[in-house]
């Protein structure tokens, strides 16, 4: 929905011909101030049609209008109507652009770069591609290869455009209990306290077998794998997971 | 084919066998590159051993030198002695 001022707006100022744009734009680039008005409420239509096709329903539409408006007064404020074109056609990319730079701002509660956006929509088109195609996803390789980016790039890319979600949102409309973070794995000792406990019993041995090792065996496993005297960390040292999976 | 995994020194920042053997030497403790391989071998045994027998289970030699081989064990036990 629109506000009631910006329909009466549209209502009041019927489209101009081309002949009109040409006029007003010349009266503007003398200051005329009344004639930039004029151009600028004539086009309203034109950025209520654009926010229309970028609008989803997480954006307020009246924002969206709001600021693909400031595209439309860039335009008219640069237009030259001694080019030739109609004014429609020129205004058309501003107000794109500033329609789009809202989005990118408020698309997502982490805000990424407008060319990384647009990497990341290139890079789910061609995976999509790619999948009618070949009935699989392509890898890293083959998409770098196809996007012509490195590899590095499309993995940091695909990662900063991931979308975010809120622990508290519901999963199921009915059921305002039934929250993401019920779903969330708890990790915790209290939760595990057999496998908090195994890890406990894992972690005291090997601390004991390390203690095994002779003063020469020590010193060499040391040289050979970059483990500094200061770091002695046999005494209190962690157990990691893959210490863990293997064991 | 066998399919034979190695762990590097580079990966680390340690030093190669050759290294060892004359820092070895030098700090008065004379041996060769082979000797060297040995002693770290024997002490990742030492370390699988008693963490089978704490555990109630008996490996034969084979067993215990094929899981202290392993690049998995070994970047293991590594990671805990430099604390991470």
């Amino acid at each position: 929905m629109i506000s009631v001022q910006l329909a009466e707006t549209i209502k009041k100022n019927p489209l101009l011909t081309k002949r009109q744009e040409f006029e007003l734009a010349k009266k503007m680039q003398q200051g005329d101030l009344n004639a930039r008005k004029k151009l600028i409420e004539s086009n309203y239509r034109l950025v209520l049609s654009i926010a229309k096709k970028y609008h989803r329903d997480e954006f307020n539409f009246e924002d969206l209008v709001q600021e693909s408006s400031i595209g439309l007064i860039k335009a008219v404020d640069k237009f030259d109507p001694d080019l030739g074109h109609k004014f429609s056609t020129y205004a058309c990319w501003w107000i794109k652009q500033s329609a789009l730079q809202y989005i990118n701002e408020n698309a997502t509660n982490i805000k990424v770069p407008v060319h990384s956006r647009l990497l990341n929509s290139k890079i789910i088109n061609v995976m999509k591609d790619f999948e009618k195609e070949e009935g699989r996803q392509p890898t890293i390789q083959e998409l770098s290869a196809i996007v012509e980016e490195s590899p590095k790039k499309i993995k940091y890319t695909l990662k900063a455009n991931k979308r975010t979600a809120s622990l508290e949102s519901s999963l199921d409309e009915d059921n305002s209990n039934n929250s993401l973070l019920n779903k969330v794995e708890d990790h915790s000792f209290y939760v595990n306290p057999e496998k908090s406990l195994e890890r406990k019993e894992l972690n005291f041995i090997i601390r004991e077998s390390l203690r095994l090792l002779s003063p020469k065996e020590e010193k060499i496993i040391r040289l050979r794998f970059g483990i500094t005297e200061d770091k002695n960390n046999f005494e209190n040292f962690p157990i990691t997971d893959e210490m863990m999976e293997y064991l | 084919m066998l399919d034979k995994k190695y762990v590097t020194a580079n990966k680390f920042e340690g030093m190669g066998y050759y290294d060892i053997a004359d820092r070895m030497t030098k700090d008065g403790c004379k041996m060769n590159h082979s000797t060297a391989r040995n002693i770290v071998l024997r002490g990742f045994c030492k370390i699988v051993k008693n963490i089978a027998e704490s555990y109630g289970e008996k490996y034969d030699d084979k067993k215990i030198k094929d899981i202290a081989k392993s690049p998995e064990f070994q970047n293991a036990i590594i990671s805990i002695m430099k604390g991470n």
